[in-house]
């Protein structure tokens, strides 16, 4: 009951409160408005509608939605593919040495920086650590794991990969490490169509 | 037949004597009054200065200065490279845009907007809004812990994990940004759980702003007037744009 009418107390005096300093201050943080000249505003905003037109990317790009784990690759605006993929499992791995993981796919512009045929896996340390194995010295023959990321893979930086998988049954769930995972069709035609330097829309 | 005779009139004044107490007039009524007031009406009553959007008393010159500083704006958060959102309220549409391109475009199924009568430049405002704070119904970002095994033994042991099943209900995200801006994306209820569930997160959002507010002018902290616009949205397009959004999320806003 005291919860209540506090609540209704702070809930119907603080607008008021507040209205009342406000109407005192000039909010300074708001540019003052200027008269404007309609033709003068009508060629900055062309102007700036160009700027923003050419964002747009020319070639190939492909865009990918961690929350639904899907896929589309794009030349110029024409949609050429569109499918499952599967993105960060957002699993929090904690290691007996406090260490720890987040599988998180990063978001945000990226590029293709390298294509790789027949990519081999380099293990990192989480891997060991998931699997309840030693963790060996970096260089070792044991970090190496080959026919796992599928036929190929591209890379867009800080070790992020878009390859395949064995598991192509979980595609559409976010089940990885925070790599884009897709289906062995789609990564074909992602790997032909993207040229090195192609920006990927990851949000 | 008697005795039911007398039963009843002895329910009969029984509550005669209940309804003559003040204490029951004061549970009845009062006390399920103060609740609905502060569920509903005072949610309704706070909005403050409103105008419906699009609004009709803009002229073409304000327009053409709003769209100016939205352009501006996105084109400050394109040279970012990161998550953006995007409100258009005269196009009715919402977008995230990762460095310009937008990548999901969402229609905005119903709109209010609040501006209070000193903050009317606004429209002239070029640089983008800034994250600060949020709340949600939903989690920021659906976590599982895994505590590493010890040994390969308990790691083949271990069960597969599987992401965890979400409640495909009703989602309510409140986004704070600087300069006092407010986007409030709520889903349509579908049901009478659900209009209750939103209102009381709206009811509790609201008295966590107030107190914040409060607090901030005690302890003489910038507190700017709040500029709530409020967007109905489907939940799953609620769910996957506070997902991907970074925590100083950049806003660009028209309207």
């Amino acid at each position: 009951m005291i919860g209540i009418l506090l609540a209704w107390g702070v809930m119907g005096i603080v607008p008021m409160l507040r209205e009342a300093l406000w109407s005192l201050q000039v909010a300074s943080v708001y540019a003052e408005k200027v008269p404007a000249d309609e033709a003068a505003l009508r060629r900055t905003i062309a102007r700036l509608e160009g700027q923003l037109a050419a964002r747009h990317p020319k070639g190939a790009y492909l865009v990918v939605s961690t929350t639904e784990n899907r896929f589309w690759l794009y030349v110029g605006r024409r949609l050429v593919r569109e499918g499952r993929c599967s993105t960060g499992s957002y699993v929090y791995l904690k290691g007996s040495g406090g260490q720890s993981w987040l599988f998180q796919t990063p978001r945000g512009q990226f590029f293709v920086q390298s294509k790789i045929v027949n990519p081999v896996w380099h293990k990192p340390d989480w891997a060991f650590v998931e699997e309840g194995k030693p963790i060996p010295p970096p260089g070792s023959p044991e970090r190496y794991e080959y026919g796992v990321l599928g036929r190929y893979a591209l890379a867009i930086g800080n070790g992020y990969l878009i390859h395949g998988t064995l598991y192509q049954r979980l595609l559409g769930l976010p089940v990885t490490h925070g790599c884009v995972r897709l289906g062995d069709a789609d990564l074909e035609v992602v790997y032909r169509t993207l040229p090195i330097g192609a920006p990927v829309y990851i949000y | 037949m008697k005795r039911a005779r007398e039963a009843l009139q002895r329910v009969g004044e029984l509550g005669k004597q209940i309804l003559g107490r003040r204490s029951f007039w004061v549970r009845a009524l009062l006390l399920p009054g103060l609740v609905l007031l502060w569920l509903v009406v005072l949610p309704i009553m706070l909005v403050g200065p409103s105008e419906k959007v699009p609004s009709a008393e803009k002229n073409a010159a304000d327009s053409l200065q709003m769209l100016q500083a939205f352009l501006q704006q996105r084109l400050e958060i394109a040279s970012l490279r990161q998550v953006a959102l995007v409100v258009d309220l005269p196009a009715r549409r919402l977008a995230l845009e990762v460095a310009g391109l937008p990548v999901r475009e969402v229609s905005i199924l119903g709109s209010h907007l609040a501006i209070p009568p000193a903050l009317r430049q606004i429209a002239t405002t070029t640089r983008p809004f800034v994250g600060q704070t949020y709340r949600a119904s939903i989690p920021r970002y659906p976590i599982t812990v895994v505590e590493a095994p010890s040994d390969t033994l308990q790691a083949q042991q271990q069960p597969p994990i599987w992401p965890p099943q979400e409640d495909s209900g009703g989602v309510w995200v409140y986004l704070e940004f600087d300069r006092g801006l407010e986007l409030w994306l709520l889903s349509p209820p579908a049901s009478l759980g659900e209009r209750l569930e939103r209102w009381c997160f709206v009811g509790h959002t609201r008295l966590w702003r107030e107190v914040r507010w409060l607090y901030r002018l005690l302890w003489q902290r910038p507190a700017t007037l709040p500029m709530p616009i409020v967007l109905e949205l489907p939940p799953a397009d609620i769910r996957a744009i506070f997902r991907a959004l970074p925590d100083s999320a950049r806003l660009a806003l028209r309207y």
